[in-house]
């Protein structure tokens, strides 16, 4: 995807794309769509992670990084991406590249920093995302959708206990969506929309493909963002400040090395039970691109007594979990950051409590002074 | 015949009897032994160091947060394991806490911790005290001069148990005149409380008074009686303590793991980061020595090799990449390696035996 170098803000380059002669913006590639993916970072600085790989031009807001990558013919290729630090608080990406090329350079990258990851969007705020443009667009058909089969999401009336992913492609996929969750209990991770103005695809891992470059398209986008951006930026706050730090402090002659634990809390809206914990580990171990692993379980019959030492396998950081009926505490341990912490938690909402929140462990009320 | 070569001082008129004398022995422990059995309790032995070690993370986890109960700080645990790591193999282990919290204002407590009293309270409070005494006799030497840098003005000692069994421990610390103070921890509610009991007349010894019992039951320090009354505590602060299960300890190896092509390294340097991150007490030193025990004991166990075509110091040896699948390698390597040393223990015991037969057989052969 190439792009006209000037000085853009973040709608002038959106602009640019759209009233670009589309043969020429997408020459090489078999498709004209445009990737966007959204990412969440503590670091303002996230650039650096694009240093050593990345050939970086500025495009005034936006910075052009270019790299390379293996073509599975064996040629190599040139990937090209567009990043945005989107109102200082997200980091967008626009690219054309194959999804080839985006495995070997970018997914690595962000997976490397242990600082930046996709944007968590939990079950609710996909459902928002989904209205809003239902609601901006009521004529939209559904044309192709990814459902998962969730039984604490959704109650299914035929063969509860398949586990069963549904891919569907037809016209009537606005209908067959709704009845494939009634009859199959299956909800929602991919959805694509298509109207005579918009044509675009959504998935909750904060990737959407605009497949009409369009106005219309851009503007659609940017209300999906701000349907959600609050609450990711919510989630990303508390994540970052999840922290086993020590400090020294002076005793006689001694310096003593002490910690300060940050501990994080998943509060669950239903109750939690061991049933629930074993379909969530048997989950978590077996997504694709986010394992997690779990040793040292402890996990009792009766009143819930559940604890854990959690590995994110792709970023080989550690937490230690425990948890009762009511909540989940999140301990952090070695190497890890709040991308581990802020796939774990999304985890946790689409496969055991859709509507469990993160925060932290109030050590102010629990240790400090007691108010009068 | 059993395969076994006789001493190689023996005459060989007596090898037949020497066979003889270790397969009657050795036969006896084969088959006394059950492996089934032995294997139960080695796994037992780490379900059990499990529950210990989630006590010891209820008790210590309010302490390692700022604020904290009072201005208490976890500052230790283990205390005085330097003893038992000075030991020759056949010494006994001197029995010693389980932490050591310091308010860096003078006042240091130290906790037991007991998932089970199945050894009935009032043995329990004789064994703390006993570890008290160690605590006073090396004051200066360890925890003044190693631990806090100053010695305390005041010191408590805690014995923290689960909820069902604290009223026992408390009564029997009043009528036994003990000063230890009891902390009953609530394993489904996250808290703990110090715990207080109201003595019968009989309980009370004669030369105190409700006052005097008071004293000795609870904390000096009525802020942190306070505090621990209504603080939350969680669980999971440190996988690994100095005295944890040797299983415990070689996890830290599957922390430290390298992934490449399918294959799992690990690197000396790493290792000693992860043990300090884990025991945050003790000097760079001391955990290159924990870091180097681990790694004896994980080649000892066959679960890492010294590897050379590699930039990494050692590679795993488990088909597994994943921490579940490393974490169960090990356990099974674990248990097999102490499975071996089991027989070769009685193996070594049987030459032993049947070569001081032969001694004595020999001896009144002389005296014919």
């Amino acid at each position: 995807m190439l792009v006209p170098q000037a000085d853009y803000d973040i709608h002038g380059f959106c602009e640019a794309l759209f009233t670009a002669d589309q043969s020429r913006l997408f020459e090489g590639f078999h498709y004209n769509h445009v990737k966007t993916y959204l990412y969440t970072t503590e670091a303002d600085d996230w650039l650096q992670y694009f240093e050593d790989e990345y050939f970086q031009e500025d495009f005034g807001d936006i910075t052009k990084l270019t790299t390379s990558f293996t073509k599975r013919s064996g040629e190599i290729g040139e990937a090209v991406f567009y990043a945005v630090y989107y109102e200082d608080d997200l980091l967008i990406v626009f690219t054309a590249a194959t999804e080839n090329a985006i495995h070997q350079t970018i997914e690595r990258t962000i997976l490397e920093s242990n600082s930046i990851v996709e944007i968590p969007v939990v079950p609710a705020d996909f459902q928002k995302m989904h209205r809003r443009v239902l609601d901006e667009h009521e004529d939209t058909k559904i044309t192709e959708f990814k459902s998962r089969r969730i039984p604490d999401l959704a109650d299914a009336e035929i063969r509860p206990d398949y586990d069963r992913i549904i891919e569907y492609k037809a016209d009537d996929g606005r209908q067959a969506l709704k009845e494939f969750e009634q009859y199959y209990g299956v909800v929602p991770t991919r959805i694509q929309y298509e109207s005579p103005e918009i044509e675009f695809k959504m998935d909750t891992s904060g990737k959407f493909t605009l497949k009409k470059v369009n106005g219309k398209t851009f503007n659609l986008l940017f209300q999906l963002i701000e349907e959600v951006m609050e609450h990711v930026l919510d989630i990303q706050d508390v994540s970052e400040r999840i922290r086993f730090r020590t400090e020294f402090r002076q005793s006689g002659d001694l310096s003593i090395q002490i910690p300060d634990i940050t501990a994080g809390e998943i509060e669950f809206k239903k109750e939690f039970n061991r049933l629930m914990a074993e379909e969530f580990m048997e989950r978590a171990a077996n997504q694709d691109e986010i394992p997690f692993s779990f040793t040292d379980v402890s996990l009792q019959a009766g009143s819930l007594d559940y604890s854990a030492t959690v590995t994110d396998e792709a970023r080989n950081a550690f937490f230690n979990i425990s948890a009762t009926e009511n909540s989940m505490t999140i301990v952090p341990k070695h190497n890890c950051a709040s991308p581990s912490i802020i796939q774990f938690f999304q985890l946790m909402t689409h496969t055991v409590d859709e509507s469990a929140d993160i925060t932290l462990f109030d050590k102010e009320a629990a240790y400090g002074p007691r108010a009068s | 015949m059993v395969n076994i070569d006789p001493p190689e001082d023996l005459p060989d008129h007596w090898h037949t009897d020497f066979r003889s004398y270790y397969l009657e022995c050795i036969q006896k422990r084969y088959d006394e032994y059950d492996e089934k059995s032995h294997l139960d309790d080695l796994q037992d032995g780490i379900l059990k160091q499990k529950e210990h070690r989630k006590l010891v993370n209820l008790c210590v986890f309010p302490f390692n947060n700022e604020p904290s109960p009072a201005g208490f700080k976890f500052v230790r645990a283990d205390p005085l394991a330097e003893l038992n790591e000075e030991l020759e193999e056949v010494e006994e282990t001197v029995s010693n806490f389980d932490f050591m919290l310091w308010d860096f204002d003078g006042h240091a407590i130290f906790g037991e911790a007991k998932a089970s009293i199945n050894q009935g309270a009032k043995s329990l409070l004789n064994d703390v005290q006993e570890q008290i005494d160690l605590v006073e006799e090396y004051m200066d030497e360890y925890i003044v001069g190693k631990y806090i840098g100053v010695e305390p003005d005041r010191t408590e000692y805690v014995i923290a148990t689960y909820a069902g069994d604290a009223g026992e421990i408390t009564l029997a610390a009043i009528s036994g005149g003990f000063e230890i103070i009891t902390w009953s921890v609530h394993q489904m509610e996250k808290n703990i409380s110090v715990n207080t009991e109201l003595p019968a007349e009989d309980d009370i010894p004669d030369d105190e008074d409700n006052d005097d019992v008071r004293n000795r039951i609870l904390h000096s320090k009525q802020a942190l009686n306070n505090a621990l009354g209504r603080a939350e505590s969680r669980e999971g602060s440190f996988n690994v303590f100095p005295e944890s299960h040797p299983v415990s300890k070689l996890r830290a190896l599957t922390t430290a793991k390298i992934k490449e092509e399918g294959f799992c390294f690990v690197n000396l340097d790493d290792l000693v980061e992860i043990i300090d991150g884990e025991m945050l007490y003790l000097d760079k030193s001391e955990c290159q020595e924990v870091a180097e025990d681990i790694i004896d004991l994980g080649q000892s166990i066959d679960f890492l090799t010294y590897y050379e075509d590699h930039p990494a110091d050692y590679k795993i040896k488990s088909r597994y990449t994943n921490d579940e699948g490393l974490s169960q390698t090990l356990e099974r390597k674990w248990k097999q390696y102490r499975v071996e040393r089991r027989i070769k223990g009685y193996q070594e015991y049987c030459y032993q035996l049947a070569s001081e037969k032969l001694d004595e057989q020999a001896q009144l052969g002389d005296f014919a």
